[in-house]
């Protein structure tokens, strides 16, 4: 089996193995979607609006809480594959494998984004099931929010578990820990604060920009990982 | 086999290695010996591929072993750190390797392993869960999974207990002379080096000390004792001073009922004898004292501190 393969399946059992990972993966993507359809049907049962409006407003919370759930996963996933395997030097042995440091991001960065995309995808679900049950009527997402699920989403968790990667790897512990607390988490706390609350319709435009982001980010962080090195690994082990 | 020449490593003005030059033969068990700091973990390092060198080079094979992925299929690692991951089991963690490595008889060769290090029965247990010496030996079966012509071993007996380290040695030992492995191995416990080495090197700040199989060293860095025991107790005196006046035993001392003479030259033990009998002197026992690595290297190590 091709080697970066070998990593990527390692990864993503590992992930789906760990049950601190995983029940705390499928508490977000319960949470927040329920969250989320409730304050919508309460402020609709209120006012009263029609279905139309009601399935507006589930393919907005389709086209957010999947990709915005999927890149909190995918951090979270990032720092025990990436980060924690550098902090306990791990990744020293790995590097001496017949393996190259590039194989090994692309093979790390695959085993999260199948483990992030698979719990998107169940958050997706919970979302048009909730709001089915809870509407009592057919509600369906648009095919732009099909689209954008099963296209852009993936494509978005993998740029960003790449960039992840390749920050955790490049900067020591100390920076990184500065980081998790100057951008990531208020990056994340800013995502589901506005999130959470927009009314948010979709359409193909903000499908095709997403997307356009995500191949670009994807691309730059591909580039990058070129000035990844061995040495550079080494010696920010702390 | 393993040939580095003239190795520098400088981390930003800091140099850690400077010239360091020495070579492994095939079959050899090479003990790199150096306290804390010395640079030896740098200078594996550099072998692997892991850190690059500032000059000099580092070769195994004639090639660089950073540079070439097929050749990283001969050499086995068993870093400082175990390196295993913790959060799966013993046989995922030796599959996960096998696999890497591209190892095809994988279910056959894994269970060998286990049974070879003594964890059949904790195969499918996670690797949290280990003692120390425990992962150390599944960091071992992971290093030799495939089979390798050379193995590199750092510190490996570092925080064990000394069944442990006993065990460890044995299966290297075993790995040694069953399947005739070159074994690189990083050390600052002197008495692991001495079990097992057929030659050292002896690093100190960056330098190579001493270089040469453990016996060579032995009599290069150390001067020969012998120690007798008087047949009369009430003669130390006067052969202590008859002792001290040959030119060929720098230093003599009593100990409890005997006399420890330091010699010049080693040749000279059976002359000391004829000489103490002519003058009247009856020896009891006189034997000869094997003087350890650890003497060794200590000698070593103060001669460079009297040099500074």
């Amino acid at each position: 089996m091709n080697r970066t393969l070998v990593v990527a399946r390692k990864e993503a059992k590992e992930l789906l193995g760990n049950k601190g990972t995983l029940f705390l993966g499928l508490g977000f993507a319960l949470f927040f979607p329920i969250i989320r359809i409730l304050a919508i049907l309460k402020g609709y049962s209120e006012f009263g609006v029609e279905d139309s409006t009601v399935a507006t407003s589930l393919d907005g919370s389709i086209f957010f809480l999947p990709a915005g759930l999927g890149l909190l996963i995918t951090y979270m996933c990032a720092s025990q594959i990436f980060l924690l395997e550098k902090r306990d030097a791990v990744i020293e042995t790995l590097m001496c494998a017949p393996v190259n440091l590039r194989q090994i991001w692309l093979g790390k960065v695959l085993g999260i984004t199948v483990f992030a995309y698979l719990l998107s995808l169940f958050t997706a679900l919970v979302i048009l099931v909730i709001s089915n049950i809870l509407s009592g009527s057919l509600l369906l997402p648009t095919v732009a929010t099909l689209v954008h699920v099963l296209l852009v989403v993936p494509t978005l968790i993998a740029a960003f578990a790449g960039l992840v990667g390749f920050v955790q790897f490049r900067l020591g512990m100390r920076e990184n820990t500065i980081l998790t607390f100057v951008i990531f988490i208020p990056f994340f706390v800013v995502l589901f604060s506005i999130g959470i609350q927009a009314t948010i319709t979709t359409s193909w435009t903000q499908v095709g920009i997403l997307f356009a982001i995500s191949l670009l980010l994807l691309a730059i962080t591909a580039y990058i990982t070129k000035h990844l090195s061995k040495e550079r690994i080494v010696t920010t082990i702390p | 086999m393993i040939e580095i020449q003239n190795l520098t490593k400088k981390f930003k003005e800091r140099t850690v290695l400077n010239g360091v030059s020495f070579e492994v033969n095939e079959g050899e068990i090479f003990g790199y010996l150096g306290p804390n700091g010395a640079g030896k973990t740098t200078t594996m390092r550099i072998i692997l591929g892991l850190l690059k060198p500032t000059a000099g080079d580092a070769l195994v094979w004639g090639q660089n072993l950073g540079e070439n992925e097929d050749l990283r299929k001969k050499v086995g690692v068993l870093l400082e750190h175990d390196g295993l991951y913790e959060r799966i089991t013993a046989y995922e963690n030796l599959d996960y390797y096998a696999q890497l490595y591209g190892v095809s008889n994988r279910v056959e060769k894994i269970e060998n392993l286990l049974e070879f290090t003594g964890l059949s029965d904790r195969k499918d247990d996670k690797v949290g869960q280990f003692s120390k010496g425990m992962k150390r030996k599944l960091a071992l079966a992971r290093a030799i999974i495939h089979d390798p012509d050379v193995l590199f071993l750092d510190e490996i007996s570092a925080g064990l207990d000394p069944e442990a380290q006993k065990m460890l040695r044995d299966l290297i030992l075993r790995l040694s002379g069953e399947e005739r492995i070159t074994i690189f191995l990083n050390s600052h416990d002197l008495d692991e080096v001495q079990r097992i080495c057929s030659k050292i090197a002896i690093l100190q700040r960056g330098e190579i000390k001493a270089y040469d199989t453990v016996e060579n060293l032995r009599s290069q860095f150390t001067k020969p004792v012998v120690e007798i025991t008087l047949s009369d107790n009430r003669e130390v005196e006067k052969a202590l001073n008859l002792l001290s006046s040959l030119d060929y035993v720098s230093d003599c001392k009593q100990y409890n009922l005997g006399i420890a003479i330091t010699l010049a030259e080693s040749e000279r033990s059976s002359t000391l004898l004829s000489f103490l009998m002519e003058k009247g002197i009856k020896v009891e026992e006189i034997k000869r004292v094997t003087k350890s690595l650890e003497d060794v290297y200590l000698e070593i190590v103060h001669q460079e501190e009297r040099n500074e």
